[in-house]
């Protein structure tokens, strides 16, 4: 039956109303403690005028069963008095009910107490009832039972309860629930069943997080890739971006800087937007959290190459990290989805014994790569030939390095400015614990790192974690409360050292002079040491806050509100003490430029979930809200006159102190959203989701979109065809879904026609400048996203594989479109027409090759191929971005001249001109045909457990092209100023044959213009393709037995590296974040021990 | 939780949501903005709107395109400056082999494109408003024609045929041709006529300060474009307007005092705005331990230094040796005041002395050699030089006036560039001393960027 709108309301309101009554009836005393072993079944009590319903539960305490009874069974209003020591239950139960007329009937552990006349005489004939719980007596809520051979089913309540009609004499009847083995039962109507599910071990089974509830990667038809707490505890990263790069198929994750707290770029499935707003909808216990950093660009920019948020968040409370890709799994969130979503969850508390474990590790990091520079030999020999090429010689007034400077001095400045090594210390402590109503974690961290810089330069982290979870005994009200505070002390030079090797001469003169003084030999040299006296220092202080909860107003129907709020708070200090500052430029008091930002979220999602099921699916309905409201407040200062350096912190001591600005905006977002899940069998899956949106961001009028999608899955397993003809088979799954998400990712009021205040006055008036060019009519982003999948497992699973093919197109880009300066500015916000598709292959292939009682070997292989085109844009042309994309190409194309090598006779570079004017020139013999972009990548993961001892090796592969040291190096080889040791391939003489052009130092020389001309040249662009030993994890967990002499619950020892080994060809630093001008990133060896109380 | 105030609690939440609707996501603006039509509501904001063009000029981007560079590019493009940096962008221009991507340019380039998309603006909301009165509307509309006439000055002097905006809408200006520079200078001319009219005589607006352009800078200006325009007695007679004007503009008899703020001489000077400053140009040219890392790492070229005539008393006050270091360093002292909380300097824009040159070299153009030769006595005589002699022929006047202005106005504002290329001396000086000299030198290139994202633009010959 097709469920059209009509009678989908029918079904909905007469079931509802059915299973109202039917609870109503019902009085279950939930099983809430059942002790593993067998219980003495003597009681003793002593007790007067009891009901019945504290009878059976002092009756529960000291048995441990459970009792099951209608209402109406026995008389609300009796009360006993009960006095017996030692007899047996059964005894007591005969004694009691007996007079009654009651009867009872013991199954396991729960009692279920009669009517002597067969309470169900009454009943239509066919009812079949029962309870389902799990392996430790906790009923489960939403489990599914359905009767083979017919299209009956039901689906249990809050207290495990469900109740179904059949025709059948006997019956089969199959009770499946999410993360458990699925158990098929015989039934005679009348019986009262109590089912007990066993966890499955299945990764299939496994809780698959997914947007506003969970379900299991079986039943699951979005694109949904989870990195779990294990994997990430496995990697010594302070930032949880670092723990997944790699590891997700479609995930693009690049570290663009080796300093602590410093910026990721993360791209879900591609570039869908030309020009910004790339980033992925975060979202960590149901707040949205920032992926944009709020810290002063003027501050971060060099050092943390933007910074962070997320370094914010603590790796150890973190219990998984969901990303989702398709339209299943992100259209629900409208216009925060298109770029993909990461939903953090943190981690939770679990009934039983409490827990007290402590985890520390230490160790040490290094950047991954340098590239080779030129000695002092070889660059004496660089520029003395340089000015024999130019036919000059040096002049006193500039080339100090030849003529003013100890040429027998050698530094290699990038082991003295980033070739040190930085120390790592992490300590961790959790408790937790809890009842079957209650539970709890409470957590504390501290991470401290040094970095590779000279000085005194340190990132400390401290963060703490509570999380509560509480149900009341009915099961119906249930409350989930989690705080994440982070306080971060991030002390770091100003400027980032590695921007400083290509202007450092190796023969450069020492960084201190007698007295122990920087020594700027009169002026002559840009002393990089100085930068060590100048510090950069951010204090963060990240709160997150998320409450849920939820009643079940009647069975099946759950109202549920989630609320958060998250606050960051940033103060960045940049410091220049006098004593840094070249004297020549007369400064007379070094100075601070201070920021504080103050970033604080709220929201507030009312929800209600209906889940309903019958002989026709199982159904279940979310509708919902959202009110989402982001204040950003900053305000930089530069402060100047002061007496002494000691009070450069204080800023109170300037005389002089100038508002660099002040920032005040609002980000307001509501939403109303609804998302159908019907499932027949577990083998037919749907899903449609709709939502309405509308974001501040947006002028009057372009406020609201919807955004919806519909998906589709069919478990072909399931089928007896596949079951009898594939038996090896044990899981198969089509999945495809289509759906419309959207992009808000711009500044806010960017359609306002307004002005901004100036820093400085003028005349006594501060002055008003143009705040943008407005633009007051751009709407919303579109991004339409369809996918296919096929998921397989054989053999029980133990090889499992996965598929998908994805084909994501956006449209009405959102971009700040580049403008000439003519018009005032450089950007307007505004709508492109042009389309942008990003599609691609993504694999996974996960197999248990070997699984005995003392060895498992797992290998998990993960492969994205992934592609971006352009695919149509009307009047490119005519556009300002006429000489960066070309239509039916990758977005990623790098429009350069294209070099045909060095002249052999000239020794310059010669180019390819295109226009064939007889000149070079830019753009106008621009060739699109080279790409940076990734062709493939993906990672290798295997673990070998052997008894206690367990090793995880794991490779990351990247197949790309990349920009080499070239990209941005304005400095031709000859000049002052170092270079790799790839020029020394150059031109000498006529009929050389070389890579690099001939020396020069001579800015009006050919050579020097055709280096200008290098510098927009294809030959910036060659292979960074590399393979990384990624993590390698090395634990020996004690033996119990060994443990508990010591008093201990567990006890285990462990080894950890990242980025340990980095195999690449490419032409530069590191092949990750391919630029000489940041530092690369770090590889980390730390050995830890982790013990359990 | 009781069951019923959950319901309403959520009943409540979405009622919210649905009736609040477009109410919720339309937000007031920022607190820290103010929008157009508010602006141009009362006269202190609209005044805001023109002090914000003179703040910007007096703090973009140290030194901005106002606050020392087209003195500091200028200079180093012609023969007034030896450089010393270290920098590519600026020793392309030392070298005159200017690259389109060079950083420095694209700044020289878009910053007056900035002053005139804000004149605009301000041109555009003054139309419409209703708020302000009918005095400053006037002042603040001849400030703005002021303004963007003299940015046109500069960019078509340094680029030819630039692009023409009159208009603040940017889905027209994005895709502007070229205009020939005969047009642009039609426009200058338009736009200083009305300002002459639009702005009043005195310095009341400035409560006394020469720190925004009045009616006398309009016509000091319109007299240098006038002379650029080979428009000889009109020249004249705009020069003779300020000069005659002798109740606010003298030439100083000391040398010393004519940069100080609100000097008599000064006719629009920019007030400094940024701590520890005074004039950019004092703070980048003095040199305190050689010129090697210094801001602009500059000295005065020995072909400057050599022009002086003996006992010039510009060369004694005017220039300056750093020799901290061994070394004989000279550098442009006009300003006194390298770095000081104390404002005594202001940045000199237009001064009395370069009227006296302008009609000195108009007079000579139009025969009248003693009315130049008397001019130039003038300017001679404060520098403790001897009169010339009366009897000079037109080319002798002409040489004469160029070599005065070459010493008076030396690291002012780029006028030694702009007068080689005006009297199209550029390459008959430069060839000589500058290796890879080539005629197509004289334009600057427009930046790659510009080109790039304007598909109207074409790039100047030789680049």
């Amino acid at each position: 039956m097709i469920l059209t709108e009509r009678n989908f309301y029918f079904v909905f309101f007469r079931k509802a109303w059915m299973i109202m009554r039917i609870t109503t009836l019902i009085i279950l005393i939930a099983a809430l403690h059942v002790s593993a072993r067998t219980v003495a079944q003597k009681v003793t009590l002593s007790a007067d005028h009891i009901s019945f319903e504290e009878f059976f539960n002092q009756l529960k305490k000291q048995t441990g069963y459970s009792f099951l009874l209608k209402d109406g069974t026995v008389p609300a209003d009796q009360k006993l008095d009960v006095h017996v020591t030692g007899i047996s239950l059964e005894q007591l139960l005969d004694q009691i009910l007996k007079p009654l007329s009651l009867s009872y009937k013991i199954d396991n552990t729960i009692v279920y107490i009669l009517k002597e006349n067969n309470e169900y005489k009454d009943d239509p004939p066919g009812i079949i009832e029962g309870k389902v719980l799990n392996e430790k007596g906790q009923p489960l809520e939403g489990a599914s039972i359905t009767v083979k051979g017919t299209y009956q089913g039901a689906q249990t309540d809050s207290k495990g309860y469900f109740r179904l009609k059949s025709d059948l004499k006997s019956a089969i009847i199959e009770v499946s629930f999410t993360g458990y083995e699925s158990k098929t039962v015989k039934a005679v109507p009348g019986d009262l069943l109590s089912v007990i599910l066993k966890v499955s071990t299945s990764p299939l089974d496994q809780v698959q997080i997914i947007a506003y509830g969970s379900t299991s990667k079986r039943l699951n038809i979005g694109d949904v890739s989870t990195v779990n707490a294990k994997t990430i505890a496995e990697q010594p990263v302070s930032d949880p971006l670092a723990a997944l790069e790699g590891r997700v198929p479609g995930l693009q994750i690049t570290q663009q800087s080796g300093v602590p707290g410093s910026a990721y770029t993360v791209l879900i499935r591609g570039q869908n937007s030309i020009a910004n707003g790339n980033n992925p909808l975060y979202v960590i216990d149901g707040v949205p959290y920032t992926g944009n950093s709020i810290s002063a660009n003027v501050l971060t920019a060099s050092i943390l190459a933007g910074g962070n948020p997320l370094s914010s968040i603590n790796p150890q409370d973190i219990e998984s990290i969901d990303i989702l890709k398709d339209a299943d799994a992100t259209s629900i969130y409208g216009s925060r989805g298109a770029n993909g979503v990461i939903l953090i969850t943190t981690k939770m508390g679990k009934a039983g014994k409490t827990a007290v474990d402590l985890n520390v590790y230490a160790g040490s990091s290094k950047v991954t790569r340098m590239m080779p520079m030129l000695n002092t030999q070889q660059y004496l020999e660089m520029r003395r030939e340089a000015f024999k090429n130019d036919g000059a010689t040096p002049s006193p007034y500039v080339d100090f390095d030849l003529l003013s400077w100890d040429t027998t001095r050698y530094t290699d400045w990038q082991k003295s400015l980033f070739g040190g090594t930085a120390h790592v210390l992490n300590a961790e402590g959790t408790v937790s614990g809890g009842n079957q109503n209650t539970q709890f974690i409470l957590s504390g961290t501290y991470n401290r790192q040094t970095t590779v810089f000279p000085g005194n330069t340190l990132y400390q982290k401290g963060a703490g974690h509570l999380g509560l979870m509480h149900t009341s005994n009915d099961q119906r009200f249930k409350i989930n409360f989690s705080t994440l505070y982070t306080s971060e002390n991030n002390l770091l030079p100003s400027v980032d050292y590695s921007t400083q090797i290509f202007s450092l001469p190796p023969d450069a003169p020492p960084t201190y002079d007698s007295t122990g003084k920087l020594n700027f030999a009169n002026g002559t040299f840009v002393n990089p040491y100085a930068l060590t006296v100048s510090t950069y220092n951010a204090k963060t202080r990240n709160l997150l806050s998320n409450m849920v909860m939820s009643y079940e107003l009647f069975p099946h129907f759950l109202l549920r509100v989630n609320a958060g709020y998250s606050n960051l708070i940033m103060d960045e200090a940049k410091i220049y003490p006098l004593s840094s500052l070249n004297p020549t430029y007369g400064y007379t008091s070094g100075f601070t430029i201070t920021s504080n930002e103050n970033l604080e979220t709220w929201i507030l999602e009312p929800q209600m979930e209906y889940t309903l099921s019958s002989k026709f699916g199982n159904l279940n309905i979310l509708a919902g809200g959202t009110l989402q409201q982001n204040e950003f407040n900053q305000q930089v200062f530069y402060a100047t006159g002061f007496s002494s350096d000691q009070l450069l912190n204080s800023i109170g001591a300037a005389s002089q102190i100038t508002s660099f600005g002040t920032t005040k905006t609002e980000y307001r977002y509501e939403a109303l959203f609804t998302r159908a899940s019907y499932n027949w069998k577990e083998k037919y899956l749907l899903n449609l989701s709709a939502r309405r949106d509308g974001s501040s961001r947006f002028g009057p009028g372009n406020q609201f979109a919807n955004f919806g999608s519909i998906s589709g899955g069919w478990i072909f397993s399931k089928e007896s065809f596949f079951q009898d003809k594939f038996p090896v088979l044990s899981f198969g799954k089509l999945r495809t879904s289509y759906g419309s998400s959207g992009n808000d990712q711009i500044g806010d009021y960017q359609y306002l026609d307004s002005w901004t205040p100036l820093f400085y006055s003028y005349q006594s008036i501060i002055g008003l400048q143009p705040a943008r060019l407005f633009n007051a009519d751009y709407g919303w982003e579109i991004n339409k996203k369809w996918e296919i999948g096929m998921e397989l497992g054989f053999m029980k699973d133990h090889i499992y594989f996965s598929g998908s093919y994805y084909k994501n197109r956006s449209s009405n880009q959102l971009v700040g479109y580049p403008l000439p300066s003519i018009t005032g500015f450089q950007t307007v916000q505004q709508n492109l027409s042009a389309t942008v598709q990003n599609s691609g292959w993504e694999f996974i292939l996960t197999t248990r090759n070997i699984s005995s009682m003392n060895f498992t070997w797992t290998t998990s292989l993960n492969l994205t191929i992934p592609e971006s085109r352009l695919i149509s844009y009307p009047n490119l042309a005519g556009s300002s971005y006429a000489n960066k994309y070309v239509v039916g190409s990758s977005l990623h194309l790098f429009n350069a001249l294209q070099s045909t090598g060095v002249d052999p006779q000239t020794g310059v570079y010669t180019f390819t001109d295109v226009n064939k004017d007889g000149t070079i020139s830019v753009p106008a013999d621009f060739v699109p045909y080279k790409t940076v972009e990734q062709q493939y990548y993906g990672g290798l993961n295997n673990i070998f457990q052997y008894k206690n001892f367990q090793l995880t090796v794991f490779f990351q592969f990247v197949k790309q092209t990349g920009t080499n040291y070239l990209y941005g190096n304005y400095n031709p080889p000859g000049m002052l100023g170092n270079q790799p040791t790839y020029v020394l391939n150059r031109w000498r003489k006529p009929g050389d044959h070389t890579t690099t052009e001939k020396y020069t130092q001579d800015y009006s020389s050919d050579a020097y213009t055709a280096f200008v001309n290098a510098t927009s040249g294809d030959t910036q662009v060659s292979d960074a393709s590399f393979i990384r030993l990624k993590n390698l994890s090395f634990s020996y967990q004690l033996s119990p037995g060994t443990v508990s002499h010591l008093h201990l619950q567990a006890l285990r020892f462990y080894i950890q590296g990242q980025n340990l080994l980095t195999i690449t060809n490419f032409m530069g630093n590191d092949p990750e974040n391919q630029t000489a001008w940041t530092l690369p990133p770090l590889k980390t060896l730390t050995a830890g021990i982790q013990i359990t109380l | 939780m009781r069951s019923i105030y959950m319901k309403y609690f959520f009943l409540l939440m979405l009622m919210c949501i649905m009736s609040g609707c477009t109410k919720f996501v339309t937000l007031d603006p920022p607190q820290t903005d103010l929008i157009t039509s508010s602006v141009f509501s009362s006269d202190q904001t609209a005044t805001a709107t023109i002090i914000g063009v003179y703040t910007n000029m007096m703090s973009i981007a140290e030194p901005g395109f106002y606050g020392g560079s087209f003195t500091l590019y200028g200079g180093l493009s012609s023969d007034e400056f030896q450089n010393y940096s270290f920098s590519k962008d600026q020793s392309e221009f030392a070298a005159n082999s200017i690259k389109p991507t060079n950083g420095f340019l694209r700044q020289l380039w878009s910053e007056p494109y900035q002053y005139i998309y804000t004149a605009n603006a301000i041109i555009e909301g003054l139309a419409k408003s209703h708020g302000v009165s009918p005095g400053i509307k006037s002042e603040l509309l001849g400030e703005a024609r002021f303004i963007r006439a003299i940015s046109y000055f500069y960019l078509v002097n340094l680029w030819g045929d630039v692009p023409l905006a009159l208009q603040s809408a940017y889905t027209v200006n994005d895709t502007l041709h070229r205009t020939a520079s005969s047009e642009i200078y039609r426009q200058i001319i338009l736009d200083l006529t009305d300002a002459q009219t639009l702005l009043l005589p005195d310095y009341s607006v400035g409560r006394g300060e020469r720190i925004r352009p009045n009616q006398s800078a309009a016509t000091a200006l319109l007299a240098r474009v006038l002379l650029y325009n080979h428009d000889w007695q009109g020249a004249v007679n705009q020069s003779t307007a300020v000069i005659t004007n002798s109740s606010l503009y003298t030439l100083l008899p000391d040398l010393n005092q004519v940069f100080l703020a609100n000097s008599q001489e000064a006719i629009w000077q920019l007030q400094p705005v940024t701590p520890s400053y005074n004039s950019f140009e004092g703070n980048i040219f003095i040199l305190t331990s050689g010129p090697f890392s210094s801001t602009a790492s500059i000295t005065l070229s020995t072909q400057l230094l050599n022009s002086f005539e003996p006992g010039d008393l510009r060369k004694s006050n005017w220039t300056n040796a750093d020799t901290t270091n061994g070394g004989e360093y000279y550098y442009p002292f006009k300003y006194k005041v390298k770095s000081s909380n104390t404002v005594t300097e202001y940045q000199m824009v237009l001064r009395v002395a370069e009227q006296y040159l302008i009609r000195a070299e108009a007079e000579a153009h139009l025969q009248n050699i003693p009315e130049a030769i008397t001019d130039l006595n003038i300017i001679r005589e404060r520098a403790g030089l001897p009169d010339l002699p009366s009897n000079l022929t037109e080319d002798q006047c002409l040489a004469a006036v160029a070599q005065e202005r070459r010493i008076e106005l030396f690291a002012e504002w780029g006028h030694r560039w702009l007068d080689l290329k005006k009297t199209m001396q550029a390459t008959p000086v430069l060839a000589p001393i500058k290796t890879g000299w080539q005629a197509t030198d004289t334009l600057y290139p427009i930046p790659q960027s510009e080109i790039q994202n304007d598909p109207n633009l074409t790039q100047n010959p030789g680049y």
